[in-house]
């Protein structure tokens, strides 16, 4: 483009935007109910937001200060109740056991999940559609009814013991929508492209792992950020499985701190804290991709 | 599909997803509802005692309050969380500036896990330091302060509204998602027609979102009836068992009072009850998404003939 051009296109864009800011001025003025939406939505952000600051707040603050008034901005910023937190609780080893726990939870899923749904998808045989189907029952069966099964298995078997036995469980729970989700992905993919891999020799190890895989990447993410909020947060399975302190994940740490330590506020704060702020980090940068695979996830499921 | 032929060895890539639901989903499934017809101490050899679990069921005082809680529950979540979510997508539709804005902000809590939101509004709901109280406090209105959560008049709304408050932004993403696949030709000729925002929502938004509604109710109903972590966090079930759910008193049956042949039952009426619900809802005709735009088209003729 030449340099009039640009200069012509960055003028209609200025137009553009004046006319749009003008319109939407307009628009207010001649519905109020679009001030009224704006305070609706106005008054739900305040709700989201406050309880997080209160709490960042609190976690800089004495207990003297906090049984004085609520503030939303620390009148100090006091390190001491994150000290405190770090050691003394298991919450920082909880942390690091939630991370290893989900990240093999996450592996294992992979390795179950893309052989599987490449073959339901690409590949046409008698039980497809029976194996396929017998996966979807699970959708109706919620985590919460083969807790103590599982853990009766896990008791039988010794899995109880092995540390980090749990990612199976987690794995087991997370197979069938997974597989729901990666099988419709991999079914949208044009076969022409692995009809000109079978032609030059290609097999299907190799279709799987060069074409399949790298064009299904969208729903290996979208599974995978799924999965991991599930895993991360899972509270009651952690809770059964793992009683010992130093086994413990982050959600059931931060639990029994909370019974531990009843009073000190500060504490509890910092440990929310600590708790969301890597949620936070994720979600920065996830946060369209969850919105749309939990959109589609919803009402595909 | 199918340009691949079928080898035996393709069984293979099939294995690990298939030993590990069978191994730890459907084998854990028949298991409970084999053992929901026994007495079982999960040491000693399991009793088979018929549908005696089943009968106790409806004995179980503690049971059939918690079925009434998970009940209004399920009401609540349906009104507030799927209500708002669908209030909050139709105010967000046409794009308002800071649309991205709103909807990152609203959907952030979903992402935060049960524990460390329970942890946060056990300190907010805190008699003396919650911001709760304090507030009320500072608005004069000191006579309204209570220990929410250890008042059993108060602890099991308390409770559930966290889940339920939770959720709005993940209903909110979901009708976000169904509205844009409204055509804009209807919301162009309910305009045109001269129909307010009220009448917009009821005429052309409600009726053409039913098919993502149908989903949602399901959605909030099951997770009324399935979730154990808030109740658990916030109450434990208390104080007394006011705030007991079926899933809180399968957890206590089973891993407290060691009869996990009677947890089991209570878990398969858990499961019967989320299976009836969804297979109500998405059967029910009325909700059928067809028969909803059908309706609307219909509508907005008859708002054509009033206008012309």
């Amino acid at each position: 483009m030449t340099a009039n051009g640009l200069l012509q296109a960055s003028h209609a864009r200025v137009g553009a935007d004046r006319s749009r800011s003008t319109r939407a001025f307009s628009r207010v003025l001649h519905n109020p109910m679009i001030l009224v939406a704006y305070l609706v939505l106005a008054l739900n952000t305040v709700s989201c937001l406050v309880p997080i600051l209160w709490t960042l707040s609190n976690s800089f603050r004495s207990n003297t200060q906090i049984f004085a008034r609520f503030s939303l901005f620390p009148e100090q910023f006091n390190f001491g109740a994150y000290v405190s937190m770090l050691t003394q609780t298991n919450i920082l080893s909880g942390f690091f056991n939630s991370v290893i726990i989900t990240g093999l939870s996450l592996v294992l899923l992979f390795i179950c999940v893309l052989p599987a749904a490449f073959v339901l998808s690409r590949i046409r045989f008698a039980f497809s559609k029976v194996i396929y189907g017998f996966f979807l029952l699970a959708i109706f069966v919620p985590g919460i009814v083969l807790l103590q099964a599982t853990y009766s298995i896990f008791a039988g078997t010794g899995l109880l013991n092995i540390p980090y036995a749990i990612v199976l469980a987690y794995t087991a729970g997370q197979v069938p929508f997974c597989l729901f989700l990666m099988v419709a992905y991999m079914r949208e993919i044009d076969p022409t492209i692995e009809e000109a891999a079978l032609v030059d020799g290609a097999s299907g190890w190799r279709i799987f792992l060069q074409i399949i895989l790298p064009m299904s990447r969208n729903g290996i993410v979208t599974i995978m950020i799924l999965s991991f909020v599930s895993i991360w947060n899972d509270y009651i399975y952690a809770l059964v499985f793992l009683p010992e302190p130093q086994r413990q994940t982050l959600t059931v740490a931060l639990a029994s701190a909370k019974g531990e330590y009843t009073v000190s506020y500060g504490l509890l704060s910092a440990a929310a804290i600590l708790a969301i702020v890597p949620v936070f980090v994720f979600y920065l940068f996830t946060k369209n991709l969850l919105m749309n695979g939990m959109s589609s996830g919803a009402v595909k499921g | 599909m199918g340009t691949l032929k079928f080898r035996p060895w393709y069984l293979l890539y099939l294995l690990p997803a298939v030993a590990l639901y069978v191994g730890l989903f459907v084998y854990p499934f028949i298991e409970t509802a084999i053992s929901s017809f026994t007495s079982w101490d999960g040491i000693t050899a399991p009793v088979f005692v018929g549908i005696q679990n089943y009968v106790q069921l409806f004995h179980d005082n503690v049971l059939m309050s918690g079925i009434l809680r998970i009940l209004i529950w399920a009401a609540l979540a349906v009104l507030v969380k799927v209500g708002l979510g669908l209030v909050f997508a139709a105010m967000l539709r046409e794009r308002l500036k800071g649309y991205g804005f709103f909807t990152s902000v609203f959907f952030f809590p979903v992402v935060i896990s049960s524990s460390a939101m329970s942890l946060i509004f056990s300190l907010m709901y805190d008699k003396d330091i919650g911001i709760i109280n304090q507030t009320l406090g500072f608005f004069g209105l000191g006579f309204l302060q209570h220990a929410w959560l250890s008042d059993p008049g108060t602890a099991f709304f308390a409770a559930i509204a966290v889940p339920i408050y939770q959720d709005i932004g993940f209903f909110l993403v979901i009708f976000l998602a169904a509205l844009q696949d409204i055509p804009g030709e209807y919301y162009e000729s309910a305009r045109i027609d001269g129909a307010g925002p009220f009448k917009t929502f009821f005429m052309v938004t409600l009726p053409l979102s039913l098919g993502s509604l149908r989903v949602c109710i399901v959605l909030a109903v099951t997770s009324a009836f399935k979730t154990f972590d808030y109740i658990f966090l916030l109450t434990a079930g208390g104080p007394g068992n006011s705030t007991q759910v079926p899933a809180t008193w399968m957890y206590l049956q089973t891993f407290q009072s060691f009869k996990y042949g009677y947890g089991a039952a209570i878990a398969m009426l858990i499961f019967v009850l989320s299976l009836v619900v969804s297979g109500l809802v998405m059967g029910s005709n009325m909700f059928s998404a067809r028969a909803a735009r059908r309706e609307a088209a219909r509508e907005l003729r008859d708002i054509d003939g009033v206008m012309a």
